[in-house]
């Protein structure tokens, strides 16, 4: 824009490395900067995103709050919660999947498909394009920097396939990912850097989709963590569908079975709840409205806060079933704990308040900002590994035990859950039948007693073994969890020094040709790629002009003539607006109006430059 | 005690050089005691543990080596592995027992499986006063479980203190002997978790 740019761009866009929180209901990004983390937002705004989708007939699918404008609109192509699709098969969804006005299925890999305008799309790719959007803005945000790879969060209860998932979906978003960070643990961080906090904390994280409490102690800069449990199939989204069921049963009556389960409807009754439920946050009673012309209703009905604790009352018993495991598992009693800070919007419902207090015996800590401080937590561990400070260090736990299914259906346990990780163990198998070639392995993680009623991670045939007596082969199979909390197994049969060959095939994951083709698929699509890479870059621009005109707004009031000046504050706000878009040409030519718009205090920044120049001052100074 | 390939310090640990902070390659598998370069024994002062733990998890944790590539940050990794599962062997005491009983040969859990002969009374009678409280849900059931548990710890600690005494002795005896009273120890350890599932399962604060 016009000689601005003389004023306030000295550099080219420098690459950062982000946190990112992949929420449930939004996502998030921060960076560290001057000894801190921040928020990356533009201008005005909340930096946060909505996690909703929105596939238009035309063009690339939208994300963010426009994605979420759609939701009543277009129901069938508007997509919620997808978080809570990762790593997961069709029969681990039961509730999820009620209600739900698009189809999803399941590929014969176990792997979850959902179909949006003819083409079938797995939950990794979906949370690419909320990965990518985030990251986009992020860029933005910051003068259009390069994101040259980012922490990425997720549930400390998050087992390994659903860990896999996320890795996947950074992949798919071509974001390389520096570390996955559970999100109690992140929030701990950004608790102890925050409040200098010191001793047993105990981190209780109620989001949009997942549950997550820990037990750290924090000593030192040392951020440890005792015990953590967790349900990654509960949060504030079960909140909504209490009320809609509320909802749904008062109307019974009066609207017919088709309606009710009509996507319109659904989406309408869905986005009511969920206000609903925030406004009984603060207020003692709520009306919910809806009004739905196409059938006829327009329905009022009053809740109470009463009324809606009595419906949640068991989803938050079992959040404090968690709390009871964990704490045993730490060994610390409530009475030694130090803090409580609760993290995630749903924390601030106050039946959540008021039992965590109950159970903790102390007031919890809520003077961070629940909605943010796992994304600043994630942006200072990504200082940490790019070998910024040593002054902190995060040692985590695996949250669930790991083991293989052994003979009946048993399981043998390699690793116990709260284990600190990285972790290794190697155990050793053998051969039960005379001349056996191979042995199956089935890959289990959870704490139940019979491989049927855990989680298979995956299975493996070790193949190769040449003939020998029944016991006599010794077959080390060695589990290594990193630090990013992933598995790996690897097997090897010692006797013989035959290199004997695994594959694992992941129950609820992409094969490797699987991402393959995905990622083919991603540089097919690259003009789409092309434009919102461009959106992205002209947004960023606006942002750019948007802190040069603030910086010189006095000079434009001073300087200006009132026509240019009118001029000048109209197309700022014009181009602002236009950022909320993602239409490249709606874009383009609120740039280039701006640009024009901008031109007159150009030349008189520009004038006083050069008379700064001749009087002997240097550029700085003026 | 060797010395550093890089800098020439001797080293504490086979992990890491605490002069120079160049993670080491390590042939084979190293004793919890030298992997957290504390002395072997029954003995260990806790307190020092963990100052260990937090010490080497500062020099070998990947968060501080994935700037220095993919080689040292899978160094990284297995160094750190070992300092965790050397401490978590060393933290508990039922887990050094069996690390020193398998280095002295003693046979495995699975090879003996008996328990000294004397506890096996107190077993039948804790079983019975088990069953009664899976069978009954009465108020007084808290504190027959609390009871229990009472027993069963205080049973635990004297079980593990002559087991240590064994241990620490110039002449530890019999192996078979030790691992029948370390059978003990597990098997309470056993019944104690078995409780606590117990009371989550009839806490009264439960919403149900």
């Amino acid at each position: 824009m016009g000689y601005i740019e003389l004023d306030v761009l000295d550099s080219a866009p420098r690459r950062i490395v982000i946190g990112i929180d992949l929420g449930t209901t939004n996502s998030l990004a921060a960076l560290w900067e001057d000894d801190r983390p921040v928020i990356l937002r533009q201008e005005g705004a909340s930096g946060i995103i909505p996690s909703v989708i929105n596939f238009p007939p035309q063009g690339a699918p939208i994300v963010g709050k426009q994605a979420r404008a759609q939701a009543v609109v277009d129901p069938q192509h508007t997509l919620f919660s997808v978080k809570r699709l990762l790593g997961r098969g069709l029969a681990d969804l039961n509730n999820d999947l009620q209600d739900l006005p698009y189809a999803i299925t399941e590929n014969e890999n176990g792997v979850l498909e959902i179909e949006m305008r003819g083409r079938k799309y797995t939950p990794p790719e979906l949370s690419a394009l909320i990965l990518r959007a985030t990251c986009d803005q992020a860029s933005a945000a910051f003068g259009n920097a390069e994101i040259a790879s980012a922490v990425i969060t997720v549930p400390a209860y998050f087992d390994d396939a659903q860990r896999q998932a996320t890795r996947d979906a950074a992949r798919l978003a071509g974001i390389e990912v520096l570390r996955i960070v559970n999100e109690p643990t992140a929030a701990s961080l950004a608790y102890g850097l925050d409040q200098k906090g010191e001793g047993t904390v105990a981190i209780y994280d109620l989001g949009g989709g997942t549950f997550d409490v820990s037990i750290l102690s924090i000593e030192g800069g040392v951020f440890r963590v005792l015990a953590t449990n967790g349900d990654t199939q509960l949060g504030g989204d079960d909140f909504d569908r209490e009320i809609v069921e509320m909802i749904r049963e008062d109307l019974a009556g009066d609207v017919s079975a088709e309606e009710l389960a009509d996507p319109a409807f659904l989406q309408a009754a869905r986005l009511a709840a969920e206000k609903c439920k925030i406004a009984l946050s603060s207020d003692p009673r709520h009306e919910i409205h809806l009004s739905l012309p196409d059938i006829g209703l327009n329905w009022r009905r009053r809740v109470t806060r009463e009324e809606f604790e009595e419906r949640i009352a068991p989803l938050v018993d079992r959040t404090m079933d968690c709390c009871r495991r964990a704490m045993a598992d730490s060994g610390v009693q409530p009475s030694e704990l130090d803090e409580v800070v609760l993290v995630g919007g749903s924390t601030r419902v106050p039946l959540v308040r008021a039992r965590t207090q109950e159970f903790f015996g102390r007031p919890p800590h809520t003077e961070l900002n629940p909605d943010e401080v796992v994304a600043l937590g994630a942006a200072a561990q990504a200082q940490v590994l790019m070998g910024g400070t040593r002054d902190i260090l995060l040692m985590d736990v695996t949250p669930l035990s790991l083991g293989l299914e052994t003979v009946g259906g048993a399981i043998s346990k390699l690793i116990e859950r709260n284990s600190t990780v990285p972790c290794s163990v190697t155990e050793g198998f053998t051969t039960y039948v005379d001349g056996q070639s191979g042995i199956d392995f089935n890959i289990v993680q959870g704490e139940r007693e019979m491989a049927a009623d855990c989680r298979s991670l995956g299975r493996f045939k070790l193949t190769g073994l040449p003939p020998m007596p029944a016991g006599m082969a010794r077959v080390a199979v060695c589990f290594h969890i990193d630090a990013n909390g992933l598995l790996t197994v690897t097997a090897k049969e010692e006797t013989s020094g035959v290199k004997a060959e695994i594959e694992v095939r992941p129950s609820h994951g992409l094969s490797e040709e699987e991402m393959e083709s995905m990622l083919q698929a991603g540089f097919d699509n690259a003009s789409d790629d092309f434009d919102r890479r461009r959106v992205a870059d002209l947004k960023a621009e606006i942002g750019t002009m948007l802190l040069a005109v603030k910086k010189n707004q006095a000079a434009a009031d001073e300087k200006l003539d009132p026509e240019s000046l009118k001029d000048l504050t109209d197309a700022s706000a014009r181009a602002s607006k236009a950022c909320d878009s993602d239409d490249l040409d709606e874009i383009r030519s609120a740039r280039d109006e701006f640009e024009q718009a901008s031109l007159p205090l150009a030349a008189v920044l520009m004038d006083h430059v050069v008379k700064g120049a001749i009087q002997g001052k240097s550029l700085d100074d003026v | 005690m060797s010395a550093c390939p890089d800098c020439g310090a001797a080293l504490q640990t086979p992990l890491v050089c605490e002069d120079c902070g160049a993670l080491q390659h390590i042939p084979g598998t190293p004793s919890p005691f030298e992997v957290l370069g504390l002395a072997s024994g029954w003995k260990v002062d806790t307190a020092e543990l963990g100052r260990s733990l937090l010490r080497l998890t500062r020099l070998t944790h990947p968060d501080f080596h994935g700037v220095h590539g993919a080689d040292a940050r899978e160094l990284a990794e297995r160094n750190t592995a070992l300092v965790n599962s050397a401490y978590s062997t060393l933290n508990d005491e039922v887990l050094r027992a069996e690390w020193l009983l398998a280095d002295m040969g003693a046979p495995s859990p699975d090879e003996e499986r008996q328990m000294p002969q004397q506890f096996l009374m107190e077993v039948l009678e804790w079983n019975e006063v088990l069953e009664e409280v899976r069978a009954k849900k009465d108020q007084d059931n808290h504190s027959r479980l609390e009871s229990l548990r009472t027993d069963l710890q205080a049973q635990r600690a004297t079980s593990l203190k002559q087991l240590g005494q064994r241990l620490e002795a110039a002449d530890r005896g019999d192996p078979q002997t030790l691992r029948q009273e370390l059978n003990t120890v597990r098997y309470l350890d056993r019944t104690l978790s078995e409780l606590d599932e117990l009371a989550l399962e009839q806490s009264p604060t439960r919403g149900d």
